[in-house]
């Protein structure tokens, strides 16, 4: 019995030179293509065209004529600005591990033991993430507003001195981080109350035969069978961290003086704010190196996990 | 769980009566010390939970909460007391709003944008997610890999070239520039999510279909598609809410034309326009803003929370 596709092969003989393509072969590039196409067009060749751009000195206008080599890499090495960016950047990274895990696990267990209403509270925990960021950015900075905020009326109730918020250098990094712990708190939460709920039950129940108390059965089955999902999350985190932006332009467009400056909003300044092109392609190739170091890191990572 | 909890309810009860009949035969045969220290245990465990879960229901809760109730209040009560609930109920900053011809064009706008790139974006992910599950070929595996980095991707990263390559196509400041690029950058978790859905699909189905001498195409559209309705779901409801709250690409290019602005643009520059003079204002602008997805979210939440989540997990 002759197969499938040989079947196909023998209906359309192929024309001398052409490329014989089975049917299903002919699907997938012709599937493939639109797909393929815009992400090459919008993605791929975009970033070869910064690598280009972080070569000249450019004003966005006007031909592209002012090749200065690798002189733009050597002012962002000398840049005290970039630096002080990415240094923000690994806080949020780190603000965000040690301030989502906890909470994000703990929350997750508390709604994992058989509270009435606990998927009422996992809605209510997850409303911020469904905002967007503009919409927390606004509500937030009245919150912080510094005459008629909620957050020094409070101060003010419970007597104490007026802060500045948003519009202290010391304070505004960690108002912001407040604000970011806010809006993704629950998406973190109902990540973990997942991965909880896929947990065997004979594990406790076994552990309670044994006379396990309920810290130990936590400490020694919850806690361990969360790490893979403790490790997705802070990749999640790391990469959140290294894309954020919008939040902060909202809230205090990396001021002031640069003091919530990301690497992100500092490309978006030089570019379109101080309109040096090069420049700013410079740090956004240097950017997507970050991320494409980090990403291999990952994938290396986990694939050892799997081999062992 | 349900196991256990028979189990427990089980000795609770010394020894079944013969009949259920009565139910008040089966209060003397319980263990009623062991059903009170339990009966204590639990309540006092869940005691101490609720003041935790509503004190994070408060955080959570109470800014949207207010940011409604507060676009009833005049300015001046606003400025007296930031927490108080309004006096009296005024719907005057609503009136206005909707009769508002730029608010109206900034909604219209955002849902010309949802309206046109999730289906698209459903369609071309959903066509390359089957060829990567389904069909083999030389170098199909790394090409999966190249959009698997693409999830990786900082969208800032490709914006400068982005802008001129928009400038050079006379596409800047037209909802084109916000759709293609969005489609482009949602690419990757959407095939991704879609083709870990079809590869789960029993390949049975489609090699009957291919002996009745269906094309590929033919089982994409009519075997496939209609049973990846649960992954489409996901797609769709993920990328229509960031289609919805987008802001990074209108910001940078349509930033110049007041006409093609969409909600979380327009909201942020109507909310810097009306100052500090007109808190009330600003906040059923906020208001009017979120209720949509709001809406949505409620109706739909445990869909929203289910793509939402999906598709950070798998990107």
């Amino acid at each position: 019995m002759a197969t499938i596709s040989q079947v196909f092969k023998n209906r359309t003989p192929a024309p001398r030179f052409h490329l014989r393509l089975s049917e299903p072969q002919r699907t997938a590039i012709a599937f493939l293509a639109p797909a393929l196409l815009i992400f090459s067009i919008f993605v791929l060749w975009p970033i070869i065209k910064s690598v280009r751009y972080s070569l000249y000195d450019w004003n966005g206008v006007g031909p592209l004529s002012d090749f200065i080599g690798v002189n733009n890499y050597e002012d962002l090495l000398h840049d005290k600005v970039f630096w002080k960016a990415l240094k923000n950047n690994g806080i949020v990274v780190i603000w965000s591990l040690g301030t989502q895990i906890p909470l994000g696990v703990g929350l997750a267990l508390l709604l994992t033991r058989g509270l009435k209403g606990s998927s009422f509270f996992r809605t209510l925990y997850f409303v911020p993430m469904v905002l967007s960021e503009v919409i927390v950015g606004v509500i937030w900075r009245w919150i912080y507003q510094p005459f008629f905020g909620m957050a020094n009326a409070a101060l003010l109730e419970l007597g104490l001195d007026k802060q500045g918020w948003l519009g202290d250098e010391k304070q505004v990094l960690l108002c912001i981080l407040v604000v970011a712990t806010w809006r993704y708190l629950g998406f973190y939460i109902v990540i973990f109350i997942a991965a909880i709920q896929g947990i065997p039950e004979e594990y406790y129940e076994a552990a309670s035969i044994d006379g396990a108390n309920a810290f130990q059965r936590h400490r020694y089955i919850t806690i361990p069978q969360l790490i893979p999902t403790i490790r997705v999350a802070s990749v999640l985190m790391i990469v959140g961290a290294l894309k954020s932006f919008d939040l902060v332009w909202v809230l205090s467009q990396g001021g002031p003086s640069h003091a919530s400056e990301l690497v992100a909003t500092y490309m978006f300044k030089e570019a379109f704010s101080s309109n040096n092109w090069g420049y700013g392609s410079t740090i956004a190739f240097t950017l997507f190196l970050i991320a494409f170091v980090l990403a291999i890191t990952f994938i290396f990572f986990t694939r050892q996990k799997k081999d062992t | 769980m349900s196991f256990t909890k028979l189990q427990s309810a089980n000795s609770l009860v010394k020894r079944l009566p013969v009949s259920l009949s009565n139910p008040f035969k089966l209060l003397r045969h319980m263990h009623w010390r062991r059903f009170f220290r339990r009966l204590f245990r639990n309540t006092l465990m869940s005691l101490w939970m609720y003041p935790i879960a509503l004190f994070f229901a408060v955080i959570f809760g109470y800014p949207l909460v207010w940011m409604v109730y507060s676009s009833f209040k005049p300015t001046r009560e606003l400025v007296k007391n930031v927490w108080a609930l309004p006096t009296n109920i005024s719907f005057d900053n609503y009136d206005e709003l909707i009769h508002n011809d730029t608010f109206l064009n900034y909604y219209q706008n955002n849902l010309i944008v949802v309206l046109v790139s999730v289906p698209l974006l459903t369609l071309i992910a959903a066509m390359a997610a089957f060829v990567f599950a389904r069909i083999r070929f030389k170098g199909s595996t790394l090409l999966f890999y190249m959009f698997l980095a693409g999830t990786m991707i900082p969208v800032h990263v490709t914006l400068i070239p982005l802008y001129t390559m928009l400038r050079d196509l006379h596409w800047l400041n037209t909802l084109t520039a916000l759709i293609v690029p969005f489609i482009s950058f949602n690419l990757p978790v959407s095939i991704f999510i879609l083709r870990d859905f079809f590869s789960k699909i029993p390949t049975e189905l489609e090699d009957a279909a291919r002996v009745d001498g269906c094309s590929s195409a033919r089982i994409f559209w009519s075997i496939m598609l209609p049973l990846a309705r649960p992954a489409i779901a996901t797609v769709v409801i993920l990328s229509a809410v960031s289609a919805w709250n987008e802001y990074l690409f209108a910001l940078t290019f349509i930033g110049a034309n007041n006409d093609a602005y969409t909600l979380p643009l327009g909201t942020l520059s109507m909310v810097s326009a009306l100052g500090i003079t007109h808190f009330d204002r600003m906040f059923s602008v906020l208001t009017m803003a979120t209720l949509p997805i709001l809406a949505f979210y409620f109706i739909a939440q445990r869909e929203i929370i289910k793509g939402i989540t999906a598709g950070a997990i798998k990107g």
